[in-house]
């Protein structure tokens, strides 16, 4: 155990004592673990950068264009589909035209802003992931009584100079008198909405009408979102399915392993040749070495050094070269990486798993690579050392 | 020719007809037939010419090579029976070295350089220190053991050689003209640090082609063409003939 101890101490003085002989020898192993780690790098941060701008979310949701025609009752055919979570009715009133909107019951007043109104079914607030700062959403039962309610989006509250829905304040839009029930603070979906007002389909209908082309936004269960883009039309509109569009989103799946899959055999290639190189290096440097230290070897064995000892030692030291190569190359490797994913405005993901297992990595390369060169030194005769 | 004193118990190394033949075309023997015994704390020279076969010997007698002929005994064991493992544990206990060339790694200090030749004893690292002290000592080059070889003189590296063999505390010291690169005064110098150490049971062997080193010494054995024959007269003869050594 000690002579273990005494052997590590000793690889770790001629690692140390001849930095050249080191970084020389290291070289192959720091750029084979460096574009290792890059290339898994890469690919994590690519990939979570696919997975990002489609997450689940817009993976699992379908948005139907249709006439003005369509109803809640078609939407609610549509909600019965299996695999749809959520469907809700949106539209954008007078064609997204901001409509006069003024705090207090009276149209005119020192604070009347243009506003756009969008028109959302209660199941449609659910279907976007509407999140509330202060208030309530309107219901069904709302709408159903023709109550004269809106929700106001965080931006176009802080433009009226209404801060909380306490109080239940009144807007004047278009001439029409509503109580601000609400103020949406954030939503997954439909970001633009929280730029206006937003009213129940009655309220909607007072203020401008039901000519407007209705929009259907479904959630579905997720992988459900193509074949609902595939069988809505026909719920929505039985009699003519022409005149209702899908979008679906892109499949994610298929996406996200196109972005991979030439990632992943680049990596594996890479860090195979990599791995390669770098045993080669370690391989090549320390038979060199072996030669050049011929007399420092012939002295070992002379003054007591079993073969065992004096291959372990070439082993160890080629083990604490890997090592160190695989410390550097990780640390290059993480560097570029980072480098490289904010180039690419990606959030840099390395594996931690992959960064600590590196250096252990190195060591397993320089082992391997060791072993050779450790039978020939070991096979160096005292005496043929001490002549040259 | 032969001068071997007859085996007994009291010797420690005894050779009987000891002959290395290097092979090739023509096969070099460049010992053979050598029959003599070393006493345990005995110190003996070796002088000859050059090419005479003067290491060849010294490396046998330290088990850095092995006779292809004859019998070779360590305090009653023969040497020709040892595996690889006997005959390096044998060299760590039994033998110390000291080269022409003093051979120490230059990323070492002079102290490393010295626990170096003691680490195959599997010391506590604390003995080992104060031993390397203590040789470094003994041959007077205390004042140098941070320093590496490169700083050091040539003379002085001897000495840390000298240091390294010494530390080890060995049997047998075999020396392969340990004074050859050095000057006249320092090669006494150092001649005298390896004699005045030579602790009581040590037995010193010093091959040298010295006749001046060589007269100090109190017993002497010739090489002369592979052939060793006790005392200086083998090698005065081919000093002094014509055509010496082509016998
Ligand atoms: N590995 C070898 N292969 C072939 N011949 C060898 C080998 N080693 C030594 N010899 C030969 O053996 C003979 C003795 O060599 P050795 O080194 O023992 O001489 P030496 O007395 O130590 O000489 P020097 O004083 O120059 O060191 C020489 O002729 C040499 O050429
Ligand atoms: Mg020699």
């Amino acid at each position: 155990m000690s002579g273990l101890r005494s052997a590590l101490v000793e690889a770790a003085t001629s690692i140390v004592r001849q930095p050249m002989r080191t970084l020389l020898c290291a070289l192959g192993t720091v750029v084979a673990v460096g574009a290792f780690t890059t290339t898994n790098g890469l690919t994590e941060s690519a990939s979570n950068a696919v997975s990002a701008s489609f997450n689940e979310l817009r993976a699992t949701t379908v948005e139907f264009q249709g006439p003005s025609t369509l109803s809640e009752t078609d939407v609610a055919r549509l909600a019965r589909l299996g695999g749809v979570t959520r469907a809700g009715l949106v539209w954008d009133l007078d064609h997204q035209q901001p409509l006069p909107v003024a705090v207090g019951p009276t149209a005119s007043g020192p604070s009347q802003t243009q506003l756009s109104v969008t028109a959302m079914s209660p199941s449609a607030l659910a279907a976007i992931g509407a999140v509330l700062s202060s208030g309530r959403f309107y219901d069904i039962g709302a709408d159903l009584h023709h109550q004269m309610v809106a929700l106001l989006g965080s931006a176009a509250a802080s433009q009226l100079g209404i801060s909380s829905s306490l109080g239940n304040p009144a807007i004047n839009v278009s001439g029409i008198v509503l109580t601000v029930v609400g103020i949406v603070s954030s939503s997954q979906q439909e970001s633009q909405a929280l730029l206006g007002v937003i009213v129940p389909p009655y309220v909607a209908g007072v203020i401008a009408g039901n000519r407007d082309p209705r929009r259907v936004i479904a959630r579905t269960a997720p992988g459900a979102a193509q074949l609902i883009g595939r069988q809505g039309p026909a719920e929505l509109d039985p009699y003519q399915p022409g005149q209702v569009t899908a979008e679906v989103p892109p499949n994610p799946t298929t996406l996200r392993s196109q972005v991979q899959a030439p990632l992943s055999t680049l990596l594996s290639v890479l860090s195979l040749a990599g791995l390669g190189i770098g045993f080669l290096a370690i391989a090549a440097v320390t038979i060199m070495s072996v030669a050049q230290r011929r007399s420092e070897i012939g002295l070992r064995r002379a003054v007591g050094y079993s073969r065992l000892e004096i291959a372990r030692l070439i082993v160890l030291e080629a083990a604490g070269v890997g090592m160190l190569g695989g410390i550097l190359g990780t640390s290059i490797g993480v560097l570029a990486t980072a480098a490289i994913a904010s180039g690419n405005h990606w959030t840099p993901v390395m594996n931690t798993t992959l960064v600590l297992a590196a250096p252990f990595l190195g060591v397993a390369v320089g082992i391997l690579a060791g072993c050779y060169p450790a039978i020939r030194a070991a096979r160096i005769t005292p005496m043929a050392a001490l002549r040259s | 020719m032969s001068a071997a004193r007859g085996p007994s118990q009291a010797e420690l190394l005894t050779l009987t007809g000891v002959g290395r033949m290097y092979p090739g075309s023509p096969p070099v023997h460049a010992l053979r037939d050598a029959s003599f015994s070393v006493a345990p704390g005995e110190v003996l020279g070796i002088i000859g010419r050059s090419g005479s076969g003067k290491s060849t010997l010294l490396n046998l007698l330290g088990l850095l090579d092995l006779p292809t002929s004859g019998d070779y005994r360590i305090d009653g064991q023969r040497v020709g029976r040892l595996s690889d493992r006997e005959q390096t544990a044998l060299r760590a206990r039994f033998f110390g070295f000291v080269f022409q060339q003093s051979f120490l790694l230059p990323s070492l200090s002079a102290q490393e350089n010295v626990e170096l030749g003691l680490r195959p004893r599997r010391l506590a690292p604390s003995e080992r220190r104060e031993r390397a002290i203590e040789a470094l000592g003994q041959v007077g080059v205390s004042h140098r053991r941070r320093f590496l070889p490169g700083e050091m003189s040539g003379g002085e590296c001897q000495r840390v050689a000298i240091a390294r063999a010494l530390a080890q505390r060995p049997g047998v010291l075999l020396c392969d003209e340990p004074t050859g690169n050095l000057d006249e005064r320092t090669s006494n110098e150092v001649l005298q640090t390896l004699i005045d150490n030579q602790a009581k049971d040590v037995a010193v062997v010093i091959v040298t082609h010295d006749m001046g080193i060589a007269r100090t010494l109190p017993r002497l054995l010739s090489v002369r063409d592979g052939a060793v024959s006790e005392g200086a007269g083998a090698f005065l003869d081919a000093e002094t003939l014509p055509g010496g050594g082509q016998r």
